[in-house]
């Protein structure tokens, strides 16, 4: 009888790596000038004030060094890329009226079907720019706004413009000065008091031109007592040469508000991935990020949440799985700032073939924010000796009113274990996969089924054909 | 006519070291049989089990195993599990993230190489669970994580009853645990016993083998069977403990 | 002259944290004359020369406080522990600076040969009204089969200023056991390295410490595992009050091809003041997969309910905190020797904790 064999596959990426050949109908010159970004803002026609933040983050990236910390970013060479591609299609919120390799590639990736059936609206990002944005109506009259990062700067600017790269200071680091001053695309939410949000809102980059950036920018502010879960994915197809996603994702979560903000990141191996993720917490509010990384050559991401307000709440559930080639060096940081603060960190990293994956946190407990609590748990396997695993947690803790647990392991799977689960019928490779899937599972179970699925299907285990 | 469904032929096992644990073994069990296993400490008797189970660190170094005829002495553990052979184990390893019920129907549909549908699965998992008085809370549970070391074991025959083998494995499963834990146990080990199958029961205690069907009752001394009787040998032993056995040998 | 760029954490981490390196350490020019006095050393060889140490395997962090006491070296000592020699009586060295002699760099070098067991202990003291300077390096050699336990006792006065550091190699079924105690001056950083080179080897790295008043302490420990079937344990147990700072690195370092090891990291702070700074990183690398490598931090308060417990038996909060702290440092204390050391530390711990009010 045919057996559906399970196996801890690389991931499944072949739907991930089809191209549309020569989609872009214009592009900046390679490299970063300052005639390249008042282009990229003349072409969006923006108001004054962004032309000038945009200016200002180009001196910022100008006078700053690379990290001198995590992976080697010697491979960059901002003049071989391409900063601004624009895709030959108009922005629509409806489907049929895309292009239809553009469209192709998202139905591929099943992002129109989630939309009908599981999800409040959707944002697609072909290059850079949005090409696709609708939101549900009923959601549209409670006065929900996701609207592209575009037009949000013409028609909401007061808003935008009052908190827009205010957590994300351009002189911070040096990709978030190139975020400032290249950025294009990217939503703009805003859940107004007291609504909550049933289905997940979901944005999705597609980055399709060879050598080039994607450099979008997410926005939302969740008002007080609202309740939103967004999720956004990324993928590009595989090329020779590197590609750069440096994004910017900036949260407001305003008092008494929770925002669930998921991530499966599953760029090629070609990629680049250094973005910014930022979260201001106010009174009794509530982030809970939850991150999947898989895809690209080197990651450098870190989910950072400021705790301003009283009780305010932190969840970082995160896996990473670094395969041949791969550093991906991902972790959280979060910063106590008020009284009564809690944070929980849940971390899991698998490292196979020669991957480099690195677990890298800080957590600072500031002296005002007494009665504060964190947890931190992370987790790594090892599935051979070729590979790396490292653990880089810092705590920074100044009073003593706190409750601070931190446990981190490392191993790999035990022969004991695999015994056991081949006792019961499964191979070695299954027995493997089993195990895999479920050290995973902390982060499969935070998300929305759909997602789970892709997770999962990410991490090749196909135990769906076993289990269902 | 009762059919062999495993014969072990002079058995020699031994760990990776060299140092040999089991030393010439002869052991025929047929259809419809009980066998039980007796003996000292560190005569061989878990290790028997696991070498029967294809445990990786054990190496046989002579003699063979047939299972229904056919020599599994070579095959790796998940196929004998497929042939149909199974073990209750003594410490069960605890798998995190994977609920007991996920976990079975996995294992069932890799031992059957057929795909069950998830209802009638259900379905099939709560009778059986109800038969152990095991709370069905227990089925959303990950595996072993943080079950009691009674609880490990009526799970480890939760999936005796499942998955239905042909040979069954009981390395110590009664030992730890209290009167209600060991009649569960033997209101489990009675559901899953009839004239097709066969049990293999290591235990020191009576308060299993009281209850069931015995047919024969071996002695392990220093890696070999020194002795075959029936249940009566095993009130002897209880009463003489093994002294009468050891002195035999070497 | 000043020592910098030591106690550097093995992988860099955000800058911002100040974590990556430990501040500079201003000493003073060396100026101890006394003789050292060695108790209970009359089974070792002890040679007087400055000890040539190869610095080849040594981090590079590690090299600098080695360049920089070995410059200005007033102490050196070669000790050899002979071949099966094992010695019942800890070897005692006493440094204790005073008002004509207020820095002191030493340079240790101990060699335990096969089969040997000693305990050694190094105790640095200061009698003097002045403020004092201490750089010391001690490196250790455990080979195979020998067990050693070094205990280092950094007991200076509350202005003087410390930079120790201890390096291990451990050989085939060796073991050290390094207890650091760091107790006193305004300014210490300890570093201490370990690498388990041979086969079977074991290493317990034990730290004590205690921060009150102003002072200021950064901590570089690290474990790293090289052969098979090794094992290694970082424990660190912490009281911080006043206005005290504490930043302690600790890194278990697994090393492809270090198969079977087995690495620990675990630290207990207790905070008795809302001023004080307490940062951690506690790293595990690791480059193999046959391995079990686990850490675990905890800080806080002492515990609402042993407080409350002990209350109700009597004491003052005072005392019930007291005795929290000491009972947190006890299984490590009970590993110093010899027992009128033990008992100064204790005193020294109830001193701080008695003029913490």
């Amino acid at each position: 009888m045919e057996r559906v064999k399970t196996q801890v596959e690389d991931i499944e990426r072949s739907i991930y790596d089809i191209t549309d050949t020569a989609h872009e109908s214009y592009q900046v010159e390679k490299g970063l000038t300052e005639a390249i970004v008042r282009e990229i803002s003349a072409s969006k026609n923006e108001p004054q004030w962004m032309l000038k933040q945009r200016l200002l983050s180009l001196e910022q990236f100008r006078k700053m060094k690379l990290p001198d910390w995590g992976p080697s970013l010697e491979e960059l060479d901002m003049d071989q890329i391409v900063t601004y591609v624009r895709p030959k299609a108009q922005m629509s919120d409806d489907w049929k009226t895309l292009p239809d390799d553009i469209r192709g590639t998202f139905d591929r990736l099943g992002i129109s079907k989630s939309e009908q059936d599981a999800l409040s609206g959707v944002g697609a990002q072909y290059d850079s720019e949005v090409v696709y944005h609708s939101i549900k109506e009923y959601l549209k009259k409670q006065g929900v706004i996701y609207v592209d990062m575009d037009t949000a700067v013409q028609e909401y600017e007061e808003i935008v413009k009052a908190n827009f790269m205010k957590l994300l200071p351009p002189n911070e680091h040096k990709f978030m000065a190139l975020h400032g001053a290249v950025w294009s695309g990217g939503s703009f939410v805003y859940v107004p008091e007291g609504v909550e949000v049933d289905m997940p809102l979901q944005s999705y980059f597609r980055l399709n031109a060879p050598g080039a950036g994607q450099f979008e920018h997410t926005l939302i502010i969740c008002d007080k007592g609202s309740k939103v879960h967004f999720i956004e994915g990324c993928s590009a197809p595989r090329y020779n040469v590197l590609n750069l996603h440096a994004g910017g994702v900036e949260l407001y979560v305003r008092e008494g508000a929770t925002l669930r903000y998921s991530t499966i990141e599953n760029w090629s191996k070609n990629m680049l991935n250094l973005n910014s993720k930022r979260a201001k917490v106010d009174k009794n509010g509530t982030i809970e990020w939850v991150s999947g990384t898989f895809g690209s050559h080197i990651t450098m991401l870190y989910p950072t949440s400021v705790l301003s307000g009283e009780n305010a709440r932190s969840e970082y559930t995160g896996v990473s799985f670094a395969n041949e080639g791969q550093f991906l060096d991902t972790g959280t940081k979060v910063i106590h700032a008020a009284p009564n603060t809690s944070s929980t960190i849940s971390s899991k990293s698998i490292s196979k073939n020669g991957g480099n994956a690195t677990y890298r946190s800080a957590v600072s407990i500031k002296p005002n924010a007494k009665n504060s609590k964190c947890s931190v748990v992370c987790e790594s396997l090892m599935m051979d000796r070729k590979s790396r695993s490292d653990t880089i947690p810092v705590m920074d803790v100044r009073n003593d009113t706190v409750d601070i647990g931190h446990e981190a392991k490392i191993g790999r799977i035990s022969d004991e274990s695999i015994f056991y689960l081949m006792s019961r019928g499964l191979n070695e490779e299954e027995a493997k996969a089993l195990i895999v899937r479920g050290f995973v599972e902390p982060v499969t179970k935070e998300l929305p089924l759909e997602y789970a699925v892709e997770m999962n299907q990410l991490i090749g285990l196909e135990l769906e054909g076993t289990i269902g | 006519m009762k059919q062999t469904l495993i014969q072990i032929t002079n058995l020699h096992a031994a760990l990776e070291s060299g140092e040999e644990l089991i030393k010439g073994l002869d052991l025929t069990i047929h259809n419809g049989e009980t066998h039980v296993i007796m003996g000292p400490n560190g005569a061989g008797k878990s290790t028997l089990a696991n070498v029967i189970m294809g445990h990786p660190e054990y190496h046989i170094t002579s003699g063979k195993i047939e299972f229904e005829q056919e020599e599994i002495t070579e095959m790796p553990t998940d196929e004998r599990a497929r042939k149909g052979i199974y073990m209750c184990f003594q410490t069960p390893e605890e798998v995190d993230g994977i609920s007991v019920s996920d976990f079975l129907k996995t294992a069932k549909t890799a031992i059957t190489g057929k795909q069950i549908p998830l209802m009638a699965f259900k379905k099939e998992l709560d009778n059986k669970m109800k038969l152990l008085k095991f709370d069905p809370a227990y089925a959303r549970r990950y595996l072993n994580v943080g079950f009691s070391g009674g609880e490990k074991k009526k799970n480890e025959i939760l999936q005796l009853l499942v998955l239905e083998p042909k040979l069954a494995i009981l390395d110590e499963t009664d030992s730890g645990l209290d009167v209600d834990a060991v009649k569960t146990v033997t209101d489990g080990v009675g559901h899953f016993k009839n004239d097709d199958n066969a049990m293999l029961i290591i235990s020191h205690s009576t308060k299993l083998l009281d209850e069931l069907q015995v047919d024969f009752v071996h002695v392990l001394v220093d890696g070999k069977i020194v002795y075959t009787g029936d249940r009566e040998l095993i009130h002897q032993i209880n009463r003489n403990g093994f002294a009468d056995f050891t002195h035999n040998v070497k | 002259m000043k020592l910098t760029h030591i106690n550097q954490l093995q992988m860099p981490t955000w800058r911002w944290l100040k974590i990556n390196e430990a501040e500079p350490v201003v000493g003073l020019a060396g100026n101890y004359n006394k003789t050292l006095q060695i108790q209970n050393g009359e089974k070792l060889q002890i040679d007087h020369q400055l000890p040539v140490i190869d610095d080849s395997q040594l981090p590079k962090d590690l090299r600098r406080n080695l360049v920089f006491t070995s410059k200005n070296a007033s102490v050196g000592r070669t000790i050899t522990i002979g071949e099966n020699i094992k010695l019942k009586e800890p070897v005692i060295l006493d440094f204790e600076m005073d008002d004509k002699n207020t820095a002191l760099f030493d340079l240790i070098r101990i060699n335990a040969k096969t089969g040997s067991e000693a305990t050694l202990v190094l105790r640095y003291t200061s009698k003097s009204k002045r403020s004092c300077f201490h750089s010391g390096f001690t490196y250790l050699e455990v080979e195979a089969g020998a067990k050693i336990k070094l205990i280092m006792a950094q007991m200076l006065s509350p202005a003087d200023r410390n930079a120790g550091a201890v390096a291990a190699t451990v050989g085939e079924a060796a073991a050290a056991e390094v207890l650091l105690g760091e107790l006193g001056s305004a300014q210490t950083t300890g570093s201490c390295n370990i690498e388990l080179e041979g086969n079977l080897s074991h290493a317990d790295l034990d730290g004590i410490y205690i921060g009150t008043g102003e002072q200021k302490q950064d901590f570089n420990y690290r474990i790293g595992f090289h052969g098979k079937d090794t094992e290694g344990n970082i424990t660190v147990k912490g009281a911080l009050a006043g206005n005290a700072k504490k930043v302690m690195k600790s890194t278990i370092d697994f090393i492809t091809g270090a198969s079977g090891a087995k690495g620990r990291e675990e630290e207990t702070v207790l905070t008795l003041s809302d001023r004080v700074i307490n940062l951690s990183a506690p790293l595990l690398l690791c480059g193999e997969d046959n391995v079990e490598g686990e850490h675990a931090t905890s800080t806080g308060k002492p515990d609402e309910a042993k407080l409350y417990y002990l209350m109700s038996r009597g004491f003052s909060e005072k005392e019930a905190r007291r005795l929290i702290v000491e009972a947190s440092f006890t299984p490590l204390m009970r590993k110093v020797e010899p027992q009128p050391l033990q008992e100064e530390w204790r005193e020294w711990i109830q001193g701080v904790m008695h003029s913490d009010a």
